[in-house]
């Protein structure tokens, strides 16, 4: 028998995730002037994430402002930011996903 | 914007051009409503053709403003964006893509180059290949410094510095050293350091 699937409001998702992956230190949200991407609906809009689902599946796209110092890289904020966005969205819906893209749209060095 | 809502947008466009180019031919008198359009509507259309001098330059004008603003947007629309191009994929699997803002890692690169003593400006071009990143760096120079010693230094920096942030192996360091300042246009720089 098929599991059912439980959808949720890409609004959620793209909430959670927000605020889920903006605790991570050096990882920033791009405000709207910084953002390309952005989730809309009727009376809101989340910058810097964009959610699609495509045959059943979700299509996950995150910006991101970075700080960046000694111990803390593109690759190592890149994996924080999968893990926890992963592990925010599998908690919220068992719908699966696709494809969680990063897009690094601005670089800060921390001395 | 997803696919859907563009394809509105190209639509509207096209209907925008296609009725304000019909309406100034039938203006113009370049286009006979009651040869070309069905009952109802060359009545509708019929008193463009008998337009008095003021009238008749108020719908031109208006026509024009609207065929020129949507063929511009149009090509706008059609025309890719450039600036989708201008990123650095940092990595690619089955699990997503990660790219990067190319002109945040130039920025990053003349960051490193600058903090070496000796280099007052710098200017960083980035390629992506098979073998790793291509640097091609403008540095502009203290005239007492050593410029092979400080373009080595200028190397093993930049080179370390975008391994480590990026994560990705550098194939090659390029340097153009130069005492005079570098022509920079009008770019502004934004403080890279928290």
């Amino acid at each position: 028998m098929t599991k059912p699937l439980h959808l949720i409001d890409e609004r959620q998702i793209a909430d959670a995730v927000a605020k889920g992956i903006s605790l991570i230190p050096g990882v920033h949200m791009p405000n709207e002037l910084e953002a390309d991407v952005s989730t809309v609906g009727p009376g809101w809009r989340v910058w810097g994430i964009g959610i699609h689902r495509v045959a059943g599946e979700l299509d996950i796209a995150i910006e991101l402002l970075v700080t960046l110092n000694k111990t803390r890289s593109i690759p190592t904020i890149s994996a924080r930011v999968r893990r926890k966005a992963r592990a925010i969205i599998q908690s919220l819906t068992t719908e699966p996903i696709r494809r969680l893209n990063l897009r690094i749209t601005d670089i800060f060095i921390e001395e | 914007m997803n696919v859907f809502n563009r394809l509105m947008v190209i639509i509207g466009l096209l209907l925008l051009l296609v009725g304000s180019s019909s309406l100034l031919m039938i203006t113009m008198g370049g286009l006979d409503p009651q040869q070309w359009l069905s009952a109802p509507w060359h009545e509708v259309f019929s008193p463009f053709t008998q337009l008095e001098a003021p009238t008749w330059w108020n719908v031109v004008g208006l026509c024009l403003g609207v065929f020129l603003l949507s063929l511009l947007l149009l090509v706008r629309e059609l025309t890719p964006d450039g600036n989708k191009a201008k990123v650095l994929t940092v990595n690619k699997n089955d699990l997503g893509r990660i790219t990067a803002s190319l002109t945040s890692l130039q920025d990053l690169v003349n960051h490193e180059a600058g903090n070496i003593e000796g280099v007052r400006e710098s200017v960083t071009r980035i390629q992506d290949s098979s073998r790793g990143i291509h640097l091609h760096c403008r540095l502009s120079v203290d005239p007492n410094a050593n410029a092979t010693h400080l373009g080595q230094q200028v190397q093993e920096r930049v080179k370390a510095s975008v391994e480590h942030f990026i994560g990705k192996p550098v194939a090659e360091v390029h340097l153009q050293t130069q005492i005079a300042p570098l022509n920079q246009g009008n770019k502004k720089f934004y403080p890279r350091v928290r």
